[in-house]
Protein backbone atom coordinates (compact mmCIF):
# COMPACT_ATOMS: atom_id res chain seq x y z
CA UNK A 1 0.00 0.00 0.00
CA UNK A 2 2.72 2.36 1.09
CA UNK A 3 4.72 1.53 -2.03
CA UNK A 4 1.83 2.40 -4.35
CA UNK A 5 1.27 5.62 -2.46
CA UNK A 6 4.96 6.45 -2.82
CA UNK A 7 4.90 5.66 -6.52
CA UNK A 8 1.92 7.95 -7.04
CA UNK A 9 3.56 10.77 -5.11
CA UNK A 10 6.75 10.27 -7.09
CA UNK A 11 5.00 10.27 -10.46
CA UNK A 12 3.07 13.40 -9.56
CA UNK A 13 6.26 15.10 -8.39
CA UNK A 14 8.06 14.05 -11.54
CA UNK A 15 5.31 15.33 -13.81
CA UNK A 16 5.06 18.52 -11.80
CA UNK A 17 8.77 19.35 -12.00
CA UNK A 18 9.14 18.01 -15.53
CA UNK A 19 12.92 17.83 -15.49
CA UNK A 20 14.14 16.31 -18.71
CA UNK A 21 17.05 13.96 -18.93
CA UNK A 22 18.97 13.67 -22.21
CA UNK A 23 17.20 11.15 -24.42
CA UNK A 24 20.30 9.04 -24.88
CA UNK A 25 20.13 8.09 -21.20
CA UNK A 26 16.56 6.87 -21.59
CA UNK A 27 17.33 3.14 -22.06
CA UNK A 28 19.70 3.12 -19.07
CA UNK A 29 17.08 4.90 -17.01
CA UNK A 30 14.55 2.20 -17.83
CA UNK A 31 16.92 -0.51 -16.67
CA UNK A 32 17.73 1.43 -13.50
CA UNK A 33 14.00 1.79 -12.81
CA UNK A 34 13.65 -1.96 -13.04
CA UNK A 35 16.49 -2.46 -10.55
CA UNK A 36 14.93 0.07 -8.14
CA UNK A 37 11.53 -1.57 -8.42
CA UNK A 38 13.11 -4.89 -7.59
CA UNK A 39 14.72 -3.37 -4.49
CA UNK A 40 11.40 -1.89 -3.41
CA UNK A 41 9.67 -5.25 -3.73
CA UNK A 42 12.53 -6.86 -1.83
CA UNK A 43 12.13 -4.30 0.94
CA UNK A 44 8.37 -4.91 1.22
CA UNK A 45 8.99 -8.62 1.38
CA UNK A 46 11.69 -8.19 4.03
CA UNK A 47 9.53 -5.92 6.13
CA UNK A 48 6.70 -8.47 6.02
CA UNK A 49 9.16 -11.23 6.95
CA UNK A 50 10.46 -8.92 9.67
CA UNK A 51 14.09 -9.09 8.61
CA UNK A 52 14.39 -5.67 6.96
CA UNK A 53 17.85 -4.07 7.22
CA UNK A 54 18.15 -0.45 6.16
CA UNK A 55 21.80 -0.60 5.11
CA UNK A 56 21.25 -3.63 2.92
CA UNK A 57 18.21 -2.00 1.37
CA UNK A 58 19.91 1.30 0.58
CA UNK A 59 23.05 -0.29 -0.81
CA UNK A 60 20.92 -2.64 -2.90
CA UNK A 61 18.65 0.13 -4.10
CA UNK A 62 21.39 2.37 -5.44
CA UNK A 63 23.94 -0.34 -6.17
CA UNK A 64 21.60 -2.41 -8.33
CA UNK A 65 20.39 0.65 -10.21
CA UNK A 66 23.90 1.86 -10.96
CA UNK A 67 25.13 -1.61 -11.88
CA UNK A 68 22.17 -2.24 -14.16
CA UNK A 69 22.59 1.09 -15.92
CA UNK A 70 26.36 0.59 -16.21
CA UNK A 71 25.91 -2.91 -17.62
CA UNK A 72 23.39 -1.65 -20.14
CA UNK A 73 25.80 1.11 -21.14
CA UNK A 74 28.77 -1.24 -21.53
CA UNK A 75 26.59 -3.69 -23.44
CA UNK A 76 25.53 -0.86 -25.73
CA UNK A 77 29.15 0.03 -26.42
CA UNK A 78 30.09 -3.60 -27.03
CA UNK A 79 27.06 -4.25 -29.18
CA UNK A 80 25.70 -6.93 -26.83
CA UNK A 81 22.18 -6.35 -25.54
CA UNK A 82 23.12 -6.85 -21.87
CA UNK A 83 20.08 -4.82 -20.79
CA UNK A 84 18.02 -7.88 -21.70
CA UNK A 85 19.84 -9.83 -19.01
CA UNK A 86 19.07 -7.19 -16.39
CA UNK A 87 15.46 -6.94 -17.47
CA UNK A 88 15.00 -10.72 -17.30
CA UNK A 89 16.78 -11.09 -13.96
CA UNK A 90 15.03 -8.20 -12.27
CA UNK A 91 11.71 -9.09 -13.86
CA UNK A 92 12.02 -12.62 -12.51
CA UNK A 93 13.03 -11.37 -9.09
CA UNK A 94 10.14 -8.94 -8.96
CA UNK A 95 7.73 -11.77 -9.64
CA UNK A 96 9.43 -13.98 -7.05
CA UNK A 97 9.28 -11.25 -4.46
CA UNK A 98 5.67 -10.57 -5.29
CA UNK A 99 4.86 -14.27 -4.88
CA UNK A 100 6.46 -14.31 -1.45
CA UNK A 101 4.70 -11.06 -0.46
CA UNK A 102 1.41 -12.51 -1.58
CA UNK A 103 1.95 -15.66 0.44
CA UNK A 104 2.99 -13.75 3.54
CA UNK A 105 -0.01 -11.43 3.29
CA UNK A 106 -2.46 -14.27 2.78
CA UNK A 107 -1.00 -16.24 5.66
CA UNK A 108 -1.24 -13.18 7.83
CA UNK A 109 -4.87 -12.69 6.83
CA UNK A 110 -5.61 -16.33 7.62
CA UNK A 111 -3.96 -16.09 11.04
CA UNK A 112 -6.28 -13.28 12.08
CA UNK B 1 9.80 0.45 15.15
CA UNK B 2 11.42 -1.89 12.69
CA UNK B 3 8.23 -1.98 10.69
CA UNK B 4 7.99 1.79 10.62
CA UNK B 5 11.57 2.14 9.49
CA UNK B 6 10.94 -0.25 6.65
CA UNK B 7 7.80 1.61 5.67
CA UNK B 8 9.62 4.93 5.57
CA UNK B 9 12.40 3.53 3.43
CA UNK B 10 9.96 1.85 1.09
CA UNK B 11 8.00 5.09 0.79
CA UNK B 12 11.10 7.11 -0.05
CA UNK B 13 12.33 4.48 -2.50
CA UNK B 14 8.92 4.30 -4.14
CA UNK B 15 8.86 8.06 -4.52
CA UNK B 16 12.27 7.97 -6.17
CA UNK B 17 11.15 5.19 -8.51
CA UNK B 18 7.98 7.14 -9.29
CA UNK B 19 9.97 10.23 -10.14
CA UNK B 20 12.27 8.20 -12.37
CA UNK B 21 9.35 6.60 -14.15
CA UNK B 22 7.59 9.88 -14.78
CA UNK B 23 10.81 11.51 -15.99
CA UNK B 24 11.44 8.67 -18.35
CA UNK B 25 7.90 8.76 -19.65
CA UNK B 26 7.72 12.49 -20.06
CA UNK B 27 10.82 12.71 -22.16
CA UNK B 28 10.21 9.55 -24.08
CA UNK B 29 7.02 11.24 -25.25
CA UNK B 30 9.03 14.18 -26.51
CA UNK B 31 11.71 12.08 -28.18
CA UNK B 32 10.13 8.79 -29.14
CA UNK B 33 12.79 6.13 -29.53
CA UNK B 34 12.38 3.92 -32.55
CA UNK B 35 14.39 0.94 -33.55
CA UNK B 36 15.46 1.10 -37.19
CA UNK B 37 16.42 -1.74 -39.43
CA UNK B 38 19.55 -1.53 -41.56
CA UNK B 39 17.82 0.06 -44.53
CA UNK B 40 16.02 2.67 -42.47
CA UNK B 41 19.25 3.40 -40.64
CA UNK B 42 21.07 3.86 -43.91
CA UNK B 43 18.33 6.19 -45.13
CA UNK B 44 18.43 8.14 -41.92
CA UNK B 45 22.19 8.48 -42.15
CA UNK B 46 21.95 9.64 -45.76
CA UNK B 47 19.24 12.06 -44.76
CA UNK B 48 21.45 13.41 -42.03
CA UNK B 49 24.39 13.80 -44.40
CA UNK B 50 22.20 15.59 -46.92
CA UNK B 51 20.86 17.94 -44.29
CA UNK B 52 24.37 18.56 -43.01
CA UNK B 53 25.44 19.38 -46.56
CA UNK B 54 22.53 21.76 -46.88
CA UNK B 55 23.47 23.45 -43.64
CA UNK B 56 27.06 23.81 -44.78
CA UNK B 57 25.99 25.21 -48.13
CA UNK B 58 23.59 27.62 -46.51
CA UNK B 59 26.20 28.80 -44.05
CA UNK B 60 28.68 29.28 -46.91
CA UNK B 61 26.03 31.24 -48.77
CA UNK B 62 25.33 33.26 -45.67
CA UNK B 63 28.99 34.09 -45.21
CA UNK B 64 29.27 35.10 -48.84
CA UNK B 65 26.23 37.32 -48.63
CA UNK B 66 27.42 38.78 -45.37
CA UNK B 67 30.83 39.73 -46.75
CA UNK B 68 29.11 41.15 -49.82
CA UNK B 69 26.82 43.23 -47.66
CA UNK B 70 29.78 44.43 -45.63
CA UNK B 71 31.58 45.36 -48.81
CA UNK B 72 28.61 47.43 -49.94
CA UNK B 73 28.35 49.04 -46.54
CA UNK B 74 32.08 49.77 -46.56
CA UNK B 75 32.03 51.54 -49.90
CA UNK B 76 29.00 53.39 -48.61
CA UNK B 77 27.31 55.69 -51.06
CA UNK B 78 30.21 55.68 -53.46
CA UNK B 79 28.13 54.52 -56.40
CA UNK B 80 31.10 54.03 -58.72
CA UNK B 81 32.58 51.46 -56.38
CA UNK B 82 29.24 49.74 -55.90
CA UNK B 83 28.70 49.50 -59.62
CA UNK B 84 32.25 48.17 -60.02
CA UNK B 85 31.46 45.47 -57.44
CA UNK B 86 28.26 44.63 -59.25
CA UNK B 87 30.06 44.47 -62.57
CA UNK B 88 32.59 42.05 -61.09
CA UNK B 89 29.80 39.90 -59.78
CA UNK B 90 28.00 39.99 -63.09
CA UNK B 91 31.18 38.86 -64.80
CA UNK B 92 31.53 36.03 -62.33
CA UNK B 93 27.97 34.93 -63.00
CA UNK B 94 28.55 35.15 -66.72
CA UNK B 95 31.61 32.99 -66.32
CA UNK B 96 29.59 30.51 -64.34
CA UNK B 97 26.76 30.34 -66.87
CA UNK B 98 29.12 30.18 -69.80
CA UNK B 99 28.21 33.41 -71.54
CA UNK B 100 31.69 34.89 -71.49
CA UNK B 101 35.01 33.90 -72.94
CA UNK B 102 37.33 32.24 -70.47
CA UNK B 103 40.71 30.58 -70.44
CA UNK B 104 42.69 28.24 -68.22
CA UNK B 105 44.63 25.00 -68.11
CA UNK B 106 42.88 21.92 -69.40
CA UNK B 107 42.85 19.25 -72.07
CA UNK B 108 41.89 18.92 -75.71
CA UNK B 109 40.13 15.79 -76.91
CA UNK B 110 40.11 15.10 -80.61
CA UNK B 111 37.60 12.68 -82.11
CA UNK B 112 37.80 11.73 -85.74
CA UNK B 113 36.26 9.22 -88.10
CA UNK B 114 38.28 6.22 -89.19
CA UNK B 115 39.98 6.09 -92.58
CA UNK B 116 37.57 6.48 -95.56
CA UNK B 117 37.97 2.88 -96.74
CA UNK B 118 36.89 1.59 -93.33
CA UNK B 119 34.09 4.13 -92.95
CA UNK B 120 32.03 2.60 -95.75
CA UNK B 121 32.11 -0.85 -94.20
CA UNK B 122 30.39 -0.14 -90.88
CA UNK B 123 28.84 2.81 -89.04
CA UNK B 124 31.07 1.81 -86.11
CA UNK B 125 33.94 3.56 -87.80
CA UNK B 126 32.31 6.96 -87.52
CA UNK B 127 31.91 9.33 -84.60
CA UNK B 128 28.25 9.67 -83.67
CA UNK B 129 26.24 12.09 -81.60
CA UNK B 130 26.04 9.60 -78.73
CA UNK B 131 29.82 9.27 -78.73
CA UNK B 132 30.13 13.02 -78.29
CA UNK B 133 27.41 13.06 -75.63
CA UNK B 134 29.10 10.23 -73.76
CA UNK B 135 32.50 11.94 -73.89
CA UNK B 136 30.92 15.17 -72.63
CA UNK B 137 29.33 13.32 -69.72
CA UNK B 138 32.64 11.68 -68.85
CA UNK B 139 34.43 15.02 -69.01
CA UNK B 140 31.87 16.55 -66.65
CA UNK B 141 32.25 13.54 -64.41
CA UNK B 142 36.01 14.19 -64.33
CA UNK B 143 35.37 17.72 -63.08
CA UNK B 144 35.47 19.81 -66.25
CA UNK B 145 34.62 23.44 -65.52
CA UNK B 146 33.95 24.53 -69.10
CA UNK B 147 33.66 22.60 -72.35
CA UNK B 148 33.43 23.60 -75.99
CA UNK B 149 32.99 21.40 -79.05
CA UNK B 150 34.59 22.92 -82.12
CA UNK B 151 34.33 26.30 -80.46
CA UNK B 152 30.67 25.88 -79.43
CA UNK B 153 30.32 26.32 -75.71
CA UNK B 154 28.51 23.53 -73.90
CA UNK B 155 25.98 24.92 -71.42
CA UNK B 156 23.04 23.43 -69.58
CA UNK B 157 20.90 24.23 -72.63
CA UNK B 158 23.12 22.36 -75.04
CA UNK B 159 21.95 19.23 -76.76
CA UNK B 160 23.96 17.03 -79.06
CA UNK B 161 21.90 15.78 -81.97
CA UNK B 162 22.66 13.73 -85.03
CA UNK B 163 22.09 15.67 -88.22
CA UNK B 164 23.27 13.52 -91.09
CA UNK B 165 26.99 13.83 -91.40
CA UNK B 166 26.92 16.73 -88.95
CA UNK B 167 26.30 16.92 -85.28
CA UNK B 168 24.21 19.74 -83.89
CA UNK B 169 25.26 21.53 -80.76
CA UNK B 170 23.44 24.67 -79.70
CA UNK B 171 21.58 24.40 -83.00
CA UNK B 172 24.82 24.82 -84.93
CA UNK B 173 26.14 22.09 -87.14
CA UNK B 174 29.63 20.92 -86.42
CA UNK B 175 31.39 18.07 -88.13
CA UNK B 176 34.41 15.82 -87.74
CA UNK B 177 37.06 16.13 -86.55
CA UNK B 178 35.61 17.18 -83.21
CA UNK B 179 37.92 19.22 -81.05
CA UNK B 180 36.62 19.22 -77.52
CA UNK B 181 38.31 21.91 -75.43
CA UNK B 182 38.04 21.49 -71.69
CA UNK B 183 39.10 23.69 -68.78
CA UNK B 184 39.70 21.86 -65.54
CA UNK B 185 42.33 19.91 -63.62
CA UNK B 186 44.25 18.66 -66.63
CA UNK B 187 45.96 15.77 -64.86
CA UNK B 188 42.77 14.46 -63.32
CA UNK B 189 40.79 14.73 -66.55
CA UNK B 190 43.63 13.21 -68.57
CA UNK B 191 43.94 10.24 -66.25
CA UNK B 192 40.18 9.78 -65.99
CA UNK B 193 39.62 9.81 -69.74
CA UNK B 194 42.58 7.47 -70.33
CA UNK B 195 41.48 4.95 -67.72
CA UNK B 196 40.97 1.33 -68.63
CA UNK B 197 37.39 0.74 -69.73
CA UNK B 198 36.71 4.43 -70.30
CA UNK B 199 34.66 5.44 -73.30
CA UNK B 200 37.59 7.11 -75.06
CA UNK B 201 39.71 3.97 -74.75
CA UNK B 202 36.91 1.79 -76.06
CA UNK B 203 36.50 4.08 -79.08
CA UNK B 204 40.21 3.85 -79.72
CA UNK B 205 40.66 0.13 -79.19
CA UNK B 206 37.35 -1.49 -80.15
CA UNK B 207 36.49 0.78 -83.07
CA UNK B 208 39.99 1.91 -84.05
CA UNK B 209 38.85 5.52 -84.31
CA UNK B 210 41.65 8.08 -84.30
CA UNK B 211 40.89 9.74 -80.98
CA UNK B 212 43.41 11.44 -78.75
CA UNK B 213 43.63 13.54 -75.64
CA UNK B 214 46.36 16.03 -74.84
CA UNK B 215 47.04 18.31 -71.94
CA UNK B 216 47.04 22.00 -72.79
CA UNK B 217 48.49 24.77 -70.67
CA UNK B 218 46.09 27.47 -71.80
CA UNK B 219 42.72 26.62 -73.30
CA UNK B 220 40.52 29.43 -74.58
CA UNK B 221 36.80 28.79 -74.62
CA UNK B 222 34.25 31.09 -76.19
CA UNK B 223 31.11 32.17 -74.45
CA UNK B 224 27.63 30.98 -75.30
CA UNK B 225 26.35 33.81 -77.46
CA UNK B 226 22.74 32.91 -78.10
CA UNK B 227 20.19 34.55 -75.87
CA UNK B 228 18.57 32.28 -73.35
CA UNK B 229 14.88 32.82 -72.76
CA UNK B 230 12.70 31.52 -70.00
CA UNK B 231 9.20 31.42 -71.42
CA UNK B 232 7.64 28.86 -69.14
CA UNK B 233 9.60 29.17 -65.94
CA UNK B 234 9.50 31.94 -63.41
CA UNK B 235 11.04 32.48 -60.03
CA UNK B 236 9.30 30.74 -57.15
CA UNK B 237 9.20 33.02 -54.16
CA UNK B 238 10.05 31.13 -51.03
Amino acid sequence: MIAILGLLIGIILGVFFDVSIPARFSPYMSVAIFACLDSVFGAIRASLAKNFKADIFISGFFGNAVLAAALAYVGDKLGVPVYLATVIIFGGRIFNNFAVIRRLLIEKARAH
Amino acid sequence: MKRNEANIFVLIAAIIVGIMISLNMSFSNKNPMTILNTKQYEEAVNDKIRLQDQINNLSDEYNLSYTKLNKYLDVGLNSAKVSQEMQDELLKNKMFFGTTQIHGAGVRVTLNDAAPELRTTSPNFMVHNYDVAMILTELKRAGAEAIAVNGERITDRTSVNCDGVFIQTNGIQVYTPFYIDVIGNKDVIYEFMNRKGGYLKSMLILRSLPVEIEQVEDVKINGFTKSVKSKFSSVLNK
